[in-house]
């Protein structure tokens, strides 16, 4: 482990949530991992990741739920939140840029890509 | 016998027919819960090279190399999740994956399937050929565009757009028409999967845009709206007038109104006359707000007044939103008495609500 930062991420679909849970720990990248919105939220709240992914479908709160959560908490107001989601219309990326998104990735998506994102978001941060 | 024997033994044997039954789901039951738990263990034990595989982070090829040694029972376990990643992925994993699904058979299976009796084998393998992105294949799917069944046809056109041959075109729009007392393949459907085969389609749309069935003019039409094709919007700027399709003529004006040019102002003006269907005016407001320029705020501004309180609003708020030209044209109309100011009041409001959102 190099110390890139802590990284949650929040999937109520295991494949995914291992999958990217195992590409950011390749590299470098401390990973927290989350099968629902409630959880996600619990785990942000107790201790602010440097990034959050976060699916927007989960059962429970959703990743928008969530995002506005973190967006509404002085504490964690600045985390930069990425949304990982298959809701790809306009009308999805806009509502998601104006809860508060820091960047959206479609799904199906490229797991290269989607660390060239979250560091990028992170060097901005 | 008496009856009184003869009602002991009939409850006997429902009894025993019960026992039998419960007996029986549950050792169903227990066998598949076992089998489940044994494929989900096989599964596990080769999570490892599979994530490594998804993540594209097999550069030495030994992850692929393990799963391609995997015995045909543990692929029978791990075979769901490397479809199920197929549809999630995008990049170089998904030619690793399919290249682990060909070296199990299930390509060249799936091939075989498309000519199946059985409906569903003709549907599963349609959506993995389609998930594998697997070109070869295009035009052996092609025919069952036209499938007596309503899942294969569907799944059928989903794939070639994920197969992305522009050849299919034609066969997709087709594919919107029933036949032989069939139901086409939803039209939003074919329009999703046309948008994934390029721009090099134009000649299919603009074919479509003047075909006999008008949900065929529809999917082309929509297309249009959603992709580069300059060609498809002259020949919906030539057809407009002669469209007999409401519906049609509505998304032809909404297309010209997103990404027509001034000239096509006059082309709209024609369908904001009083006795035009109500629903198509109001997409004309809205596509001559859209467009601007003189010929398109004048007329805007005379609708203000008109009887039709929706079309006056949505006027009002096209030339509220429409740029600078349109700010003296609403002043002079809440000058002209109280039910126009507060349209004009109404239409400003929404127009900086929208401005902040």
């Amino acid at each position: 482990m190099d110390g890139k930062g802590s990284v949650l991420v929040a999937d109520d679909d295991e494949d995914i949530r291992e999958l990217v849970t195992f590409k950011l720990t390749q590299a470098g990248y401390e990973v927290t991992a989350a099968p629902d919105g409630a959880a996600a939220w619990a785990a942000i709240d107790a201790n602010p990741p440097a990034i959050a992914l976060l699916d927007i479908m989960m059962p429970g709160l959703s990743g928008l739920d969530v995002l506005r959560k973190v967006r509404d908490d002085p504490r964690t107001a600045n985390v930069p939140v990425i949304l990982l989601t298959a809701r790809s219309r306009d009308t999805d990326v806009d509502t998601g840029f104006e809860a508060g998104a820091t960047d959206y990735v479609i799904k199906p998506f490229s797991p290269r890509e989607l660390v060239h994102r979250v560091t990028s978001v992170l060097s901005r941060a | 016998m008496t009856l009184e024997l003869l009602l002991v033994l009939s409850a006997a044997a429902i009894a025993s027919i019960c026992v039998v039954l419960a007996g029986i789901t549950v050792a169903a039951k227990a066998d598949r819960t076992r089998r489940e738990r044994t494929l989900a263990s096989l599964a596990a034990e080769h999570r490892r090279p599979l994530l490594e595989i998804s993540a594209d982070e097999d550069e030495d090829g030994s992850a692929l190399a393990t799963l391609q040694g995997v015995s045909a029972d543990e692929w029978v376990s791990l075979r769901p999740t490397v479809v199920g990643m197929l549809g999630k992925l995008r990049g170089a994993p998904v030619a690793t994956l399919v290249r682990l699904l060909d070296h199990h058979g299930d390509i060249e299976r799936a091939r075989r399937d498309l000519t199946s009796h059985s409906s569903i084998r003709r549907a599963r393998a349609a959506h993995l050929l389609g998930l594998a992105r697997d070109e070869i294949s295009a035009a052996a799917l092609v025919p069952l565009l036209q499938d007596r069944s309503d899942d294969v046809r569907l799944v059928t056109a989903r794939s070639l757009g994920r197969i992305g041959d522009p050849t299919c075109a034609a066969p997709l729009l087709d594919a919107v028409t029933g036949t032989h007392g069939r139901v086409g393949v939803p039209s939003w459907i074919v329009a999703e999967a046309l948008l994934r085969l390029g721009t090099d389609i134009e000649p299919d749309i603009c074919r479509g845009l003047v075909s006999p069935d008008p949900a065929v003019r529809g999917v082309a039409v929509t297309v249009t709206t959603f992709s580069t094709m300059p060609g498809a919007l002259d020949v919906i700027r030539e057809c407009l007038h002669f469209e007999s399709d409401l519906v049609v003529k509505e998304k032809m004006i909404e297309t010209l109104g997103r990404l027509g040019g001034p000239d096509d102002v006059s082309l709209i003006l024609g369908y904001t006359g009083r006795y035009a269907p109500g629903a198509l005016r109001r997409i004309c407001v809205l596509a001559l707000g859209s467009l601007g320029g003189p010929a398109a705020t004048e007329r805007l501004a005379a609708m203000l007044t008109e009887d039709d309180r929706g079309a006056a609003a949505l006027a009002a708020f096209a030339l509220a939103t429409g740029g600078p030209a349109g700010s003296p044209l609403l002043d002079a109309a809440a000058r002209q008495g109280a039910r126009t100011a507060r349209l004009v009041a109404a239409a400003r409001h929404r127009a900086s609500l929208s401005a902040v959102a």
